[in-house]
Parts: C-alpha cells; structure tokens; sequence
C-alpha cells in the first residue's frame, strides 16, 4: 500500500514510453490500457479510504539537501479527487482521437504525458517539484497546439506559450522569495503552513501577489485571458478536452493551495472576489457575441473558472468542499462540452455558430451529448454541477453576504445563449447541414464515461463528500 | 602521496599535449595525435575528479596552484576539450596544425584556472585568445574578417589588461592574487586598475559594449570552432573574473557589484533583443550565448559565496548546451540548412538531431528537469539574496523574451515535412549525445554539481 504512489508513476511511464515504440494500430490501444490501469488505481485508493480510513499516504525520497527540497508527494481529498478527474478526462481524450485520419502516435504521447504532468503536479506537496510538472504540462500542452492544431496554430501556440512563460515566470519569481524567506529554507509546503507566521506581513503579501497573478493568467481571468479563444480553438479535438478539463485547473489548484499556505484577510478575499465577478461578467459577454463554438466555449469555461474561485475566496470549508467539488464536476462538464464540439468540428469542417444546423439529424450521440453538457453547464440538478453551485453560493453568502450571489447571474445568461445554440444549431431539423465525415463508435464510449461520471456524483454526492470528512 | 602525484600530472598533461602538437604537425596522418590527445585528456579528466573528491591544496612547480575550485575547473575544461577535438578531427581539414592550437588553448584554460599570480592569469588568457585567433584563421570559410575581428578585439582586451596589470603595482607589487587591502579612502588608481580588469575581461566574455563583433565572428567560422569559442574561451574568461574579483578586489565588493549589475542588465537585453530578429539560426544562437552571459554576470555581481556558486553551476551547464547546441549547427551548416525555414521539419528528417536541438533549447529557456533550470534558479535567488532584486526580474524579464526565438525554433523543428533525411556520422553523435545525457542527467539530479560548485566556491574564498 506504501508505494502505491511509485506505482502509480511506473503505470504512467510504463505507457508514455511503449507509446512510440509499439506498432501504429496498436498505440492507442496501448495508451488506453494503461490509462485504464492508473484510472483503477485511483479507484483503488478512493476506496481505500472510504472504506477502510486509510489516508495520506507521503512518499518523500531525499532529492536535493542543499536546496532543502525533497520529493514528497502527499494524496489528500482534493488531489484525489482531481486525479480522478484527470484519469476519466484523458481516457475520454484517448477514445477520441481519430485512428486513421489523425497522428495517433503523437496524439496518445502528448495526452499520456500530459497525463503524468497533471497527477504529478496534483500529487507534489512541493514547490519545486510543482514547478517542475507545471513546466512539463505548458510543454506539452504547446506542443499538442502547435503540431497537431488547426492551420492558424502557429499564432495560438506561439500566445499560449508566451503568457504561460509570463506565468511560470512569475511563479519561479514567488517561489524563490518562500525559498529566501521561510527561516528553515525550504520549499516543502507542509514546512510552509507551519512556518506560514513567520513570514513578514510585507513580504507574504507581496509574494501572495506575485503568485496569484501567475496562477491568475494561467486560469485564465480577466485582463490575461486573449490566449484562451485562440488556443482552445485552434486545438485538436483531444487536445482541447484535456486543455479545457484540466489545464485551467491548474491556475485553481494553485490558488487552492495558495490559500492553504497563507492566511488571508477578508479584504484581499474581496477584492478575489470582484477579480472573480469582473472576469465571469466580461467573458459572458464576449461568449454571447462570439460566432465560433470552440471561442464560446472557452469562454464559458472562465465564467466556470470564476464561480470555482468563488468557492475558494469564501475561506470557510463549505466553501473549499464546493471548489473542489466544482472543479471535478466543472472540469468534466466543459471536457464533454469540447468533446462535442470538436466532433461537430470534425463533421461539419466548420466551427462556425450560423452555418451549422440540426447536428441531431447526422449525429444523434452528439446532439444529445452537447445537450447534456449544456444542462451540465447550467447546474441542472441530477449533475455534480448543482451540488457545487449550492455549496459555491452557500459559502459565498455566509461570508461576503448578499453581494456574493449576484454571478449567480451570469449562470442564468451562459444557460440563454447555449440554449439559443441548442435550439438553433443542434434541434433545428428544418435545413440539415450536410455532413463531410461520418465518425468511428469509439466516440460513443468517451460520451458515456463523461457522462456517467457527472450523473454518479450528481446522484450520489455523499461519496465525495465523505472523502472531504475522512481526511 | 596521491596529491603529490596528481598534482605533477595536472600540468605535466598539458605540457605533453603541447609537445605532442608539436610533433603533430610534422606528420601526415592525423590518427596518432588524435588518440594521443584523446587519451592525455581522459587522464587529466580522471586526474582531476580524483583531485576534486580528495581535496586539499598543493603547488606545482611554485606558480600552479591546485585547489578544489582549480581541479574542478581543469575537469571540466578537459571534457570540453574532448568534446571539440572529437568533432575536430573528423570534420577539419587541417587537424594536425589544429591539434596544437587547442594544446596550446588547452594550457591558458589551465593556466587560468590554477593561477595564483596575475601575470600567469593574464598569460593563460593571451595563450587561450592567440591559440583561438589562429585556429578561426584556420577554419575559415571565404575570408580572413572572422579572424581579423577576432584579433583586434582580443588584441585591445590584453593591451587593456596588461594596463590594469600594471596599476596595480603600487598595491602589490608582487602581482600575487590576494586580496588587496588599502588603508584610507578608495585611490582612484585602484578604481581605475580594477575597471579596467572588468573591461578587459568582458570583452573576453562578451558584454554589452565590447561584443558587437562576436556574432560575425561566431557567424563565419565553423560550427566547431564556434563551439570552442562560445563554450571554452568565455567560460575561461569567466573563471578569471571569479578568481580576480572574488579574491584579489574583494573588499571592493559594493563597487563591482554595480558595475557588473548594469553590464549584466545591457548584456541580457542586448542579446535577447537582437536574437528576435534574425533569420540565420547561427546568428540566433550567438546572441542567445551573448545573454547567457549576462546571466551568469549576475551571479557574479551579486559578490557573495552563493553568487559565485551560482556562476559556477551555470557555467558548468551552459557550456554543455552550448557546444551541443553548435555542433548540430555545424553538422547542419555542412548540409546548406541555415534559416529557420530549412530548420522546418528537422524532426522528421532525423529524430535524434531534432530531439537533442528540443532539449538543449528547452534547457536554455529553463525547463525544470534539465540543468539550465538550476543554474537559473541559484542565479535569481542570489541576486535576491544580495539584495538586487532588480536583477532577476530583468532575468525572468529576458527568460520571457528569448522564449519566443526559442519557442519559434521549436515549433519549426517539428513541422511535418517530407524532406529528405540526414545522416550523422558516429563521432559527432557521440559529442552531442554526452552533452545530451549530462544535461538531462544532471537536470533530474544537480546534487552533485551543487556540492562540487559549493566546494569550489568555498575554496576559492579560503585562498
């Protein structure tokens, strides 16, 4: 049970490296059966703890003494859970890539080792190892934008690339202002919470700044976020449900954990959450006058970004259970929403809003899975999403008071335009657009596994939120 | 005992190499002085990390100092040097006459980095820069201007030097390295002696003002010697600035911090804005190495035990990418692939090339998980150490702006293309795959390239 950890990596390193080397039918077979392994081990440990309270289990290996820096990797309820989501993400990504049309060798690397990057860096307790899997995740994911993208990738990928180097810059910056600044020179975050008082106001202030801003344009909000439309776009399909579904909880999970290091006072946690309100405000109106769906859909993924930072500036536990229950099931809704949309891309050649029409005569599975993910989107009760949403509000009342409720309302308005879509683009059986392309079974399989997985915690959220209890 | 012995065969090697250069020229075949030069390298390789692991100090021949910063640097120079003479002897037409010019380089490096009077450092370096100048002569491709401009810069750096040299005398006047200890307000004398050490010594390291001819220079000599030049003679350069200003100026600290601050931040700038526009991949390369270093003139500026660890990490590391990187530049130039466009699609036409370009490019931007990440991480933490915190944002400022040349070759490497393949032949795959495999290993575990510059550091400020 101890090393379940180390087994988990030897899986996940197990599959990046036979991916190049195993035959060309055989590769995404391959990455699928070993995605399939780490999502059972996963199962495993959720179960674990359920069942039998067994919980953190702390690998640490001395790594480099004189920097203070070990490897220590720590499961706890959030890392848990958004491992899961990583593992039902990128099985779903795998089961979407196309065999024949598409580079799959390329394709099922980059996912995989995408893969690795995010339960590592959700695994790593600390700062340098964080930093390392950052780095590793905004390589890939650049790579996955630039070679295997759309004609205008060149341009996407080059802006990803430049605000993420921004970003990670900054956060090298706060980390090596902890690494001067914590009297026992460490870089180990369970030695930060400890020492976390011992920081001088002025500095931790000004570091908390520095990292925030990092993690604020990696998410993104407001004033960072012109890389989003072009990037989610511009991706493959496979590519943009596992960017969509994880790499903006990235910049939330770091937050998470920003707020666990550091004590903040409720003016700063207001001010987070005006960031918050103005970047949710802002991306709902530019999505309403967007005509591409990929763009749309970027965008509602911050107005999805900004309700969870809600949840996590509210500083009281309702209000961490609702993040981490909506990063999970926010993560998968917007996941299921680019899967279905780039499958319309793949059909119809066109992401275009106006031109494509009645999606449910050529693909019923489509269809229903877009509209499924629309209701997801929306909070309908029966998804995840709705228990994240009451939690979110909940603990936003209790600690900003009325104010806190008013991006309630941009949840009403993301549900006017998707349901215009819907109604206009998926349902409108008056004039089928003709399709180009007809698409493999295997699409299905990745619809249900996303599915499945929002409606089980939609049903059951006493599973999640006996993890949140037994830690 | 064993310091007794190693310590002779520390310097006898080199003065082997040189007689054996010297015998080289007067044969024909090339095989003889090139294993005969491999292997003297390998033992003073061997030698020298034994020294290093050992410790302790002697004196050889009453002007060689060998301490633990001295072995670690000899060691180093020596894989160096195994590296360039490998991709030499394959790729150079006249190998004999060459093989005594890198002996001869070879001693100004030693001589350098075991020196403990200012006569012998300012001779290790006229032997490292004439050595060099003969050899851009040699491996020249249309005309002499490479190595004409090579001369008069390192012409006036020496000139420049011998004058610093001689200010001195009034303070010590037997020219050993010590510190300096003048009692009384600063003698502009002193200040001047030690600008002008500064200035001569960063036009052997190429900052800001004395640098604009080093990118024609790297330009129009062959891959190898670019190498050489950006991996060895920089490097050495930098080994004489720690030695001079960590010892001999010491207590000036406060000035030459600020002088070396403000030549970093041009340095930085000044390359990586310049590597924005170019269109030949050589030319890029040579002003991304002009801004590496300026980072390691960080380090340096900041004038602290952790400041010059930190140079000494990155120059460790930066010398490896440097000359993997212009090694596959050279193999490339061979093959008339020069701008980014026939860079296009290098992936596809041989996955080894391209993969090695992505790593060493991905460890110059400063990817944790390769070297390069370390020695930007000890570098900006010195700075904010020191109290210059402007410093490493104009670091992390540069990191930023040379991630888009970078990121821009990148992406043109694994372009799909149906061009044709190339083909390396086995000795150049060897250098670039142990530049590769150093830098990869050393980046996932640096703990011993962190004591071993912590050692050296720590030494050199017992001396």
């Amino acid at each position: 049970m101890i090393y379940i950890i180390l087994i988990l990596f030897a899986m996940l390193a197990a599959g990046i490296a036979l991916v190049p080397i195993s035959p060309r039918a055989l590769c995404r077979r391959t990455a699928l059966i070993f995605s399939g392994v780490v999502f059972a081990i996963i199962l495993h440990m959720i179960f674990n703890l359920l069942v039998y309270n067994i919980l953190p289990y702390s690998e640490s290996l001395a790594y480099i003494p004189e920097l203070n820096t070990r490897v220590l990797f720590t499961v706890t309820p959030i890392s848990m859970i958004l491992m899961l989501m990583t593992s039902i993400i990128s099985i779903a990504a795998l089961l979407s890539i196309r065999p024949i049309l598409e580079r799959e060798r390329g394709l099922s690397f980059l996912i995989m080792l995408f893969q690795l990057s995010s339960i590592g860096l959700f695994l790593s307790y600390n700062l340098l190892l964080f930093f390392m899997f950052w780095e590793m995740g905004i390589i890939t994911v650049f790579m996955l934008i630039n070679i295997f993208g759309s004609s205008e990738s060149n341009n996407a990928s080059m802006r990803f690339l430049m605000y993420s180097i921004v970003s990670s810059s900054l956060l090298l910056l706060g980390i090596i202002l902890i690494y001067l600044y914590t009297p026992a020179h460490s870089l180990n975050i369970d030695t930060i919470i400890a020492n976390s008082a011992t920081i001088p106001y002025t500095i931790g202030s000004v570091i908390f700044a520095i990292m925030f801003t990092a993690f604020m344009i990696k998410i993104p909000l407001f004033p960072f976020h012109s890389w989003v439309g072009s990037a989610y776009a511009e991706a493959p399909t496979s590519g943009s449900v596992v960017i969509s579904g994880i790499l903006s909880k990235y910049g939330l999970y770091g937050i998470f954990m920003l707020f666990v290091m550091f004590n903040t006072t409720q003016s700063m946690r207001i001010s987070i959450l005006i960031i918050a309100a103005i970047s949710a405000f802002y991306s709902v109106f530019v999505a309403i006058k967007s005509r591409d769906i990929k763009v749309l859909l970027a965008y509602t993924g911050i107005v999805e970004s900004a309700i969870i930072l809600i949840g996590i500036t509210s500083g009281n536990a309702t209000g961490y259970y609702g993040a981490i229950y909506g990063m999970f099931a926010y993560g998968l809704s917007i996941a299921l929403l680019f899967l279905a949309a780039g499958t319309i891309e793949q059909m119809y050649g066109s992401r275009s809003v106006d031109n494509i029409k009645a999606i449910v005569k050529n693909s019923a599975s489509t269809a229903y899975a877009f509209i499924f993910g629309v209701f997801a989107a929306t909070g309908l009760p029966l998804t995840g999403i709705f228990i994240a949403d009451i939690l979110i509000f909940t603990s936003g009342f209790e600690s900003f008071g009325i104010l806190a409720l008013i991006p309630i309302a941009t949840i009403m308005i993301i549900a006017a335009y998707l349901y215009r879509i819907i109604s206009k683009s998926v349902l409108n059986s008056k004039e089928p657009t003709l399709a180009i392309r007809g698409l493999e079974s295997d699409r299905i399989f990745a619809y249900i596994i996303i599915i499945a997985a929002i409606i089980f915690i939609g049903v059951f959220p006493s599973i999640m939120l006996s993890i949140f209890s037994a830690s | 005992m064993i310091n007794f012995n190693l310590m002779y065969m520390l310097i006898l090697i080199p003065i082997v190499l040189i007689v054996s250069g010297a015998l080289a020229i007067l044969h024909r075949k090339k095989e003889s002085a090139f294993i005969v030069q491999v292997v003297l390298l390998i033992m003073n390789l061997i030698f020298a990390v034994l020294f290093f692991v050992t410790g302790g100090q002697t004196i050889a021949f009453s002007i060689f100092t060998i301490y633990s910063f001295s072995a670690l640097f000899i060691g180093l120079f020596s894989l160096l040097f195994l590296l360039i003479v490998i991709l030499t002897y394959k790729h150079s037409m006249k190998f004999n006459y060459i093989s005594l010019l890198i002996s001869m380089v070879y001693f100004g490096a030693i001589a350098v980095s075991t020196s403990t009077s200012l006569i012998i450092t300012i001779i290790g370096i006229e032997m490292v820069s004439i050595g060099s100048i003969f050899m851009v002569l040699f491996e020249k491709r249309d005309s002499v201007e490479a190595a004409i401009k090579l001369f008069i810069l390192s012409g006036s750096a020496i000139a420049i030097l011998t004058v610093a040299l001689a200010l001195i005398i009034p303070y010590d006047s037997t020219f050993t390295i010590a510190a300096i200890i003048s009692s009384g307000p600063l003698n502009y004398i002193l200040l001047f002696s030690l600008l002008l050490f500064g200035i001569g010594l960063l036009f052997e390291v190429g900052a800001f003002p004395f640098n604009l001819w080093i990118p024609d220079i790297y330009e129009e000599v062959q891959g190898n010697i670019t190498a050489m030049l950006s991996g060895i003679n920089k490097k050495v350069a930098f080994v004489a600035i720690i030695i001079i200003f960590g010892i001999v100026f010491v207590r000036y600290w406060y000035i030459f911090s600020e002088f070396f601050s403000i030549i970093a931040i041009l340095t930085m700038f000044f390359g990586n804005i310049m590597a924005l526009i170019q269109t030949n991949i050589k030319r890029m390369f040579a002003y991304s190495a002009i801004s590496q270093s300026g980072y390691i003139l960080i380090g340096i500026a900041s004038a602290s035990q952790f400041g010059f660890e930190a140079s000494i990490f990155q120059i460790i590391a930066h010398s490896f990418m440097i000359i993997g990187t212009f090694a596959i530049i050279m193999l490339l130039e061979f093959r008339n692939i020069k701008t980014l466009n026939d860079y296009s699609g290098l992936m596809y036409r041989n996955g080894f090339i391209g993969f090695s370009l992505t790593i060493f490019i991905l460890s110059m931007i400063g990817i944790p998980g390769l070297m390069g990440f370390y020695g930007k991480f000890l570098l900006f933490a010195s700075a904010i150490n020191a109290n210059i915190v402007i410093l490493a944002i104009i670091g992390l400022i540069n990191s930023i702006i040379s991630v888009y040349y970078y990121g821009r070759t990148i992406a043109a490497i694994f372009k799909p293309s149906n061009k044709n393949k190339i083909f390396i032949d086995k000795y150049s795959y060897f250098v670039i795959l142990v530049a590769l495999s150093l830098i990869i290993v050393f980046g996932i575990y640096p703990t011993p390239l962190i004591i071993a510059s912590q050692l050296a550091s720590s030494s050199l400020l017992l001396l």
